[in-house]
């Protein structure tokens, strides 16, 4: 509980700090009050309302990717050793720490059978249906557990592929993109210092000022252009 | 055999024409308050380019949108595809994996699966496979339906079951090859972004600047 608070507050704290940064930004490229204040709390929402429950989103998604890989191979792998569903679950999870997972509730008193199907609701994933679907023929026919999921495993390790790549695609990308804007707003700032007494005059001008204003929007366009992006990236077997 | 119930959940969409009327309001209304504060021609001209910048950017994405679609139906046959091969590689003819894949499908595809099924159950050839095909835009979409035509009339065979798994494991790559790429570019793109953001702010300050410059002149 203490890990999932404190990085939520470590995350608001980046929020407050950017939000000052850029309004600070802001009032040294054009000394208007106005926009310092229009930018930190436009800015500050923006990211408390609608970057915070993306980032949850994604990071959850990832997150989801990550198990229902690790943890359908482990179960798999077990079944094949122990030949007993039950068994090979619980073994698994004896060896997966749930605390990230805390939307999984306690599944102390189910059966092993019972927490596969209970994780169906967690995971929503198509792929960890069939994957249920094929334990369910297991469990009716028997055979070669190996066998009957050599497909399913298959493309599940795509799936796990694909997810990090976009992951690490996504991350650098944004950071690229994070560093030109950084750039793009320090030219103003630098073109005060460079203009000094010619510089408060063309504070007054109300077009540069509405300017400086439209380059925050712009940026602020970005920022949700790039989160929504990311958020509906379709990675195959995960979304319909 | 259980089935469990599909538990992804559709997205509810907003219309892109309310979007729009509304986006389009607040902006004059504030294109309005900054005029009444500090009217200009050439303040005039930049805040009408603003609203034709976003609202060029509303048609754009709303015909990506559209073309966005497309490429969907596309993935999700591929998606639809590797379902059945996990499902017939363990046995379930081919009329029963495509009803288990069901829960998994969008509504779109779930209809145009439910017409498959229904016009398999009438007409025995391969013109229902066929006529399935054409809810894509890639041709060879055609020829892994004929491997799946020839499994339902002539039984699981060794042969079409590999026929079918080479087929499948083709158009897998090319799909996941082209998926990343198409994420790729879209955020490529998006790199442009602080260099525009850059060249706003030169004109803006070329505008401020000559204004200047003419009230000095004035002056003078």
């Amino acid at each position: 509980m203490k890990t999932k608070k404190k990085s939520k507050y470590t995350n608001y704290l980046y929020y407050l700090l950017i939000s000052l940064l850029l309004a600070l930004c802001a009032y040294l490229s054009c000394n208007n009050l106005i926009v310092l204040i229009g930018v930190f709390v436009v800015f500050l929402f923006y990211f408390l309302l609608r970057t915070q429950k993306s980032y949850t989103n994604i990071t959850k998604r990832y997150q989801k990717i990550h198990f229902v890989y690790n943890f359908v191979n482990n179960v798999v792998t077990s079944i094949s050793v122990y030949k007993n569903v039950d068994v090979s679950v619980d073994k698994t999870l004896e060896n997966i720490d749930l605390t990230p997972y805390r939307e999984i509730g306690d599944m102390s008193s189910m059966s092993g059978s019972d927490k596969l199907r209970y994780l169906t609701s967690y995971f929503s994933l198509p792929i960890y249906d069939t994957f249920m679907n094929i334990i369910d023929l297991y469990i009716e026919n028997g055979g070669d557990i190996l066998e009957m999921t050599e497909h399913l495993l298959a493309q599940l390790k795509d799936i796990e592929g694909e997810s990090i790549s976009v992951k690490t695609f996504d991350r650098s990308k944004s950071i690229s993109i994070g560093i030109l804007w950084i750039v793009a707003l320090v030219i103003p700032v630098f073109i005060r210092f460079a203009l000094s007494d010619f510089f408060a005059s063309l504070c007054s001008s109300a077009i540069y000022v509405v300017g400086i204003a439209v380059i925050y929007l712009f940026l602020l366009l970005t920022i949700e252009m790039i989160t929504s992006r990311i958020s509906h990236q379709r990675i195959k077997g995960v979304d319909l | 055999m259980s089935s469990n119930e599909n538990t992804t959940t559709p997205k509810k969409k907003s219309s892109p024409l309310f979007t729009a009327v509304v986006l389009n309001i607040l902006l004059l209304v504030l294109a309005a308050i900054i005029l009444i504060y500090a009217f200009s021609w050439a303040m005039l001209v930049v805040v009408l380019v603003v609203i034709a910048l976003i609202d060029y950017y509303l048609y754009s994405n709303n015909r990506a949108k559209k073309r966005l679609e497309v490429t969907r139906h596309d993935d999700e046959f591929v998606s639809l595809i590797s379902y059945l091969q996990i499902y017939i590689s363990n046995g379930v003819n081919v009329y029963q994996a495509f009803k288990m894949t069901e829960p998994y499908l969008s509504e779109w595809m779930k209809d145009k699966v439910d017409t498959l099924l229904n016009d398999i159950d009438q007409d025995k050839t391969v013109q229902p496979f066929i006529n399935f095909a054409t809810n894509f835009t890639l041709h060879h979409y055609e020829d892994i339906l004929i491997v799946i035509y020839q499994m339902v009339d002539q039984g699981n065979n060794n042969e079409f079951a590999q026929k079918f798994m080479y087929m499948f494991e083709k158009i897998n790559e090319e799909n996941t090859r082209a998926t990343l790429e198409s994420n790729r570019n879209s955020l490529d793109m998006m790199g442009s972004l602080p260099l525009i953001g850059a060249a706003v702010y030169t004109v803006c300050l070329t505008f401020g600047i000559i204004s200047m410059l003419g009230g000095v002149i004035s002056v003078l």
